[in-house]
């Protein structure tokens, strides 16, 4: 090695192998030092797999800790998937003839994505005794099968009808396999595909509470997918016991009081249609007005829960789907949308004594003066109101004529036409003419009655948690012409006396929920505050209602708000409410006939609704007045029967036996209806 | 000094330790370079360690691959020794019979002779399960060979010379691209162009030869002068009895597994991904990977260290050779390493394309080991006798 030449080239050369092992040198560093926390997770990834068991899910239980829901053991048949060929084939033939199954079912759940391939896979929960002693005895039948016990949702409390359903199934909702939609929102959370999830209910509302921490086993495996070892164990935690607000008892008398009610209405005739009344279906909530607390929640027809804890075979879940059956699933208390009929006017009568539209004077009938309470009006059993010869005739139902009625005997003896009055007057006063007609500004004079309803908490949702809320509706011009745009009829774009008539007695397009109902009038009856209502009242430590319940956390009662309510006009309105329950000719009267007065307030109601036999409602106040002195519960009872017919001689029936639970009777006398008379 | 020891030459007289001893070295012991013998001997214990922690669980007997690799290492050091007995100068005047015998070992390997494993036809298979790639020792041959003709025409790298260099490379990378293996005709390129280079070739030649080689390389990807699978094994190691590995999940795990390692790695025998078998062929041509998360960023960068010492040390022995022969032999072995390390390591790391190109002294072969040991024997002989 002599000449310059030459080195000049070595040392190029060498600079050149320099600069490659420093990009090798910078490279690892990066990898390694600068970005090595990802790579590292990356490749834990990559080799454990996580098996969750699920936690035993916590129970529920009612106001006074009885239990509504638990958990049970069954035996469940499961079979490894780890078999040769010739081991499936013979466990899969001898399975088929014990479990009643065909092998390809058996065979389709065995390849199954749905079970981790390092886990039994389930084929019969709740297998019988002599299924389990037969497989037991044979192992050389049933290579890889073993049985194994679950927990699967129990509930102790039943109704007395049909099948024994549990009580409280719309309340409760049930526990199922999580489905595809579920698993998208809730693979985060770390569900995995076979997972039970709660679905409706209480079940779903507190899943993340019920269900607890799943048993995490950790399991290393090679590049092959060959288990290695059990790299770490998670412990389970229990899921949390969850107390409700709703008394048990009160529950389980009122949906079995609605479904004997239907039953009984279904006995009676509908005069107009000359049909029996069909009942297809109903609502009793139970609140306490004071706090918000949900009593009772109830919807007919019920569904019997405990079909879904192994699996609910495909007819039935069908049956439950379908139109033809009155849709069992349907939540009716918070999804059902009905007309409130008469049980609207004590807000229309507010709204008369708020914004006193002129009223003739009953002293000079050709004078005005404000509506008050002194107002009385003549009930001919109609009213007629426009030009004449193109006059339009709202009537009462049955066309009874009332005589004179003031405001208390207008609510006693649920007088349409004088509420019809009321809506008439509103016009009359504010609503005349143009731009009133056309205005649709909800703060306009002439509104007053939707300021009211809306005062109260119609239209819009209560805000319960539970699935599928409704939000109701109370009509104005926005949403008149929203139903009629394009229509060339001048008639349908304004705001005509005949709409607001109709909105005074809850009829026409007026819609609320049971739900919103009862909590119209527990605003009504606590002075004004709109309570959300409150499913539960406390989370406890998991399995401990079995002993002593360890509270974990008490829910407080739900946001409230108050309403400005005007107590003195309130109270004008409570002796016509007192009336309707206890006078001899209230629409009540009937179902409350040994009530002594001062104890129950309510109004009947009878909706009537395009192509439907009427609804009958009722809603019940018990006591009418709690003195803040000396707080007690208040009670509001909403009962609404669909196609049941008359107010006063279904719905409140059932809402008298439910009061006598709620005044503690545990055994109340069996619902008395009284065949459709008047609303 | 001892008295009455035979003079074996003039220029012995100018070692810097006085008279020499003897020695079955052939060479003065205290001549050696002793710092890259001892980066040697630590790079290759390490490759025994992290060979077995990378096959321990792939077969019965977790020494298998071991015990393999142990007895290519002594067959390697014994082929080192004898190479530095011989005076590097003599391997000059055998240049032709090593080119020869390039050329037969290359055409034998794909006539009936050869054996093929995934999708080559690279090996001769002896009795007892002993498989050598012949085209692992045709490296060194080749080098020998290369040397051998520059030597002789130093000072007239003119076109026609170059052109004739070439054409005696081309025969061999003809040759190994028939049976196919892309990698070692990389090396045989490097070696080429290295040796070009340092000869004395000008710079405009060497372009021209880089732009043709990479033309010949494209060609051979997409003309369609192989089939789509033999390029797909050109270009990716395929783990045996799983087709579906690609080559770039094999990258994306190499690249994981030695970014999993961090600054300390896992721990020796810790590694999981290197425990669990989740880089295809760890112990060969990935066996940087386990390095990187057994060992972490300490080990991984150690060893890169120790690999620099060599080149360190064999770029230097090119310097310090008395004779030009000397500096184109290390010139030649400095580039064919440079080129291995970098596009090894490289590719664990995935900032190189994955082709099978094994990593000097570490990855499990014993054919590659023992070819590398005979080159390093080549630069010890040069240093050895640098004064002589």
């Amino acid at each position: 090695m002599t000449d310059a030449n030459s080195r000049l080239r070595l040392t190029v050369v060498g600079f050149v192998v320099f600069a490659l092992f420093s990009a090798l040198f910078a490279r690892l560093w990066f990898l390694q030092v600068g970005n090595s926390t990802s790579y590292a997770a990356e490749t834990a990834q990559n080799r454990i797999r996580t098996i969750r068991e699920p936690a035993i899910r916590g129970a529920i239980v009612d106001r006074n800790g009885k239990v509504m829901v638990q958990n049970t053991l069954v035996d469940t048949i499961t079979v490894n998937r780890n078999l040769t060929p010739e081991e499936r084939k013979v466990t899969v033939k001898n399975l088929s003839g014990v479990l009643q199954q065909s092998p390809e079912s058996i065979d389709a759940e065995l390849d199954s994505p749905k079970y981790s391939v390092y886990e039994p896979v389930p084929l019969a929960q709740n297998a019988t005794y002599e299924q389990l002693v037969y497989v037991r005895e044979h192992p050389e039948l049933f290579p890889g099968v073993s049985a194994e016990r679950r927990s699967i949702r129990e509930y102790p409390a039943r109704l007395g009808f049909d099948d024994n359903p549990p009580v409280g199934a719309h309340l409760l909702g049930y526990v199922g396999l999580i489905n595809k939609s579920e698993y998208k929102i809730q693979k985060r959370a770390g569900y995995s595909p076979n997972d039970y999830i709660g679905k409706q209910g209480i079940e779903q509302l507190f899943e993340s509470e019920l269900k607890g921490k799943p048993r995490e086993r950790k399991l290393e495996v090679d590049s092959r997918g060959r288990l290695v070892r059990e790299a770490e164990v998670v412990a389970p935690e229990a899921g949390r016991d969850i107390q409700l607000t709703v008394d048990l008892d009160v529950q389980k008398v009122a949906e079995e009081s609605l479904r004997d009610g239907m039953d009984q209405a279904r006995r009676y005739t509908d005069r107009i249609t000359g049909e029996k009344y069909r009942a297809s279906g109903g609502s009793v909530v139970v609140l306490d007005a004071q706090t918000g607390d949900v009593v009772a929640l109830a919807s007919a027809p019920t569904y019997n829960i405990s079909k879904f804890t192994t699996g609910i075979p495909t007819d039935e879940f069908n049956f439950l789907t379908d139109p033809a059956n009155g849709l069992p699933l349907t939540n009716r208390a918070v999804q059902g949308l009905y007309a409130p009929g008469s049980t609207f006017k004590p807000f229309t009568l507010y709204a008369a004594l708020h914004d006193k539209p002129l009223a003739p004077d009953p002293e000079d009938p050709t004078l005005d003066k404000p509506f008050d309470e002194s107002f009385s009006f003549y009930d001919k059993g109609f009213i007629k109101f426009g030009a004449a010869g193109n006059e339009e005739t709202f009537q009462n139902a049955g066309k009874q004529a009332n005589g004179i009625v003031d405001i208390n005997k207008a609510m006693t003896v649920s007088s349409d036409v004088f509420f019809y009055n009321i809506g008439l007057l509103y016009w009359r006063t504010w609503g005349r003419g143009e731009p009133a007609e056309s205005s649709t500004n909800l703060d306009d004079p002439q509104y007053g009655i939707q300021r009211a309803a809306k005062l109260f908490g119609f239209s819009r949702p209560t805000g319960i948690g539970l699935p599928g809320e409704a939000r109701g509706r109370i009509p104005d011009l926005t949403f008149k012409r929203a139903v009629n745009a394009g229509n060339p009829d001048g008639s349908t774009q304004i705001w005509l006396p005949g709409d607001g008539m109709n909105l005074a007695v809850g009829q026409g397009d007026v819609l609320v929920t049971p739900l919103q109902l009862a909590t119209a009038y527990a605003t009504f009856a606590n002075g004004g505050t709109i309570h959300q209502p409150r499913l539960a009242k406390a989370i406890l430590e998991g399995g401990s209602t079995l002993g002593q319940p360890q509270v974990v956390r008490e829910l407080p009662e739900q946001p409230a708000k108050k309403v400005a309510i005007d107590q003195t006009i309130v109270d004008k309105i409570i002796p016509g409410l007192e009336g309707a329950v206890c006078s001899d000719d209230g629409t009540a009267h009937g179902a409350f006939r040994d009530y002594p007065c001062g104890v129950v307030m309510g109004k009947t109601g009878t909706a009537e609704v395009p192509n439907k036999q009427d609804t009958a409602l009722f809603v019940g106040v018990t006591p009418p007045r709690v003195d803040p002195a000396n707080p007690q519960p208040q009670y509001v009872v909403v009962v609404v029967v669909e196609e049941g017919g008359f107010g006063g001689s279904v719905a409140a029936p059932i809402a008298r036996r439910v009061i006598d639970a709620l005044r503690g009777d545990p055994n109340p006398p069996p619902v008395r209806t009284n065949p459709p008379s008047v609303d | 000094m001892t008295i009455g020891s035979p003079a074996r030459g003039l220029n012995r007289a100018r070692s810097r330790w006085g008279t020499p001893t003897q020695s079955r070295l052939g060479v003065d012991w205290r001549e050696l370079d002793w710092i890259m013998l001892g980066a040697v001997g630590i790079i290759c214990t390490l490759g025994l360690v992290m060979v077995y922690s990378a096959t321990r669980n792939l077969t019965a007997d977790p020494y298998y691959f071991v015990k393999r690799q142990g007895i290519s290492m002594v067959i390697g050091v014994s082929a080192f020794l004898v190479i530095l007995r011989i005076d590097y100068r003599k391997f000059r005047d055998y240049s032709l019979l090593a080119y020869i015998m390039v050329i037969v070992l290359l055409f034998g390997v794909i006539t009936p002779f050869g054996s093929s494993a995934k999708g080559a036809q690279a090996w001769y298979a002896f009795p007892g399960g002993f498989q050598f790639q012949p085209s692992e020792i045709a490296k060194f041959l080749l080098i020998v060979a290369l040397c051998g003709y520059v030597n002789e025409h130093r000072g007239d790298i003119d076109p026609w010379r170059v052109t004739m260099i070439v054409s005696l490379a081309i025969v061999p990378i003809a040759l190994v691209q028939l049976q196919p293996d892309l990698g070692t005709n990389m090396v045989f390129a490097t070696i080429l162009v290295g040796l070009l280079a340092v000869a004395g070739a000008k710079g405009r030649y060497l372009i021209v030869l880089l732009l043709l080689a990479a033309t010949g390389i494209y060609a051979v990807m997409t003309l369609g002068l192989l089939k789509q699978y033999q390029i797909d094994r050109l270009t990716s190691v395929i783990s045996p009895g799983n087709a579906t590995q690609t080559a770039k999940y094999n990258q994306d795990q190499s690249k994981k597994t030695i970014g999993s390692g961090g600054l300390t790695g896992a721990g020796l025998f810790q590694g999981p991904q290197t425990r669990l078998g989740y880089v295809p062929e760890q112990h060969t041509d990935f066996i940087y990977t386990a390095v990187g998360e057994e060992l972490g960023f300490v080990g991984a960068a150690s060893l890169l260290a120790l690999f620099a010492i060599v080149m360190w040390r064999t770029w230097r022995t090119a310097r310090l050779s008395r004779d030009y022969y000397g500096t184109l032999v290390c010139s030649a072995v400095f580039a064919m390493f440079a080129f291995q390390i970098f596009e090894n390591i490289g590719m664990t790391m995935g900032i190189m394309p994955v082709t099978g190109i094994p990593l000097p002294l570490m990855s499990y072969g014993g054919s590659s080991l023992i070819a590398t040991l005979a080159c390093l024997g080549l630069v010890a002989n040069v240093y050895a006798r640098r004064f002589t």
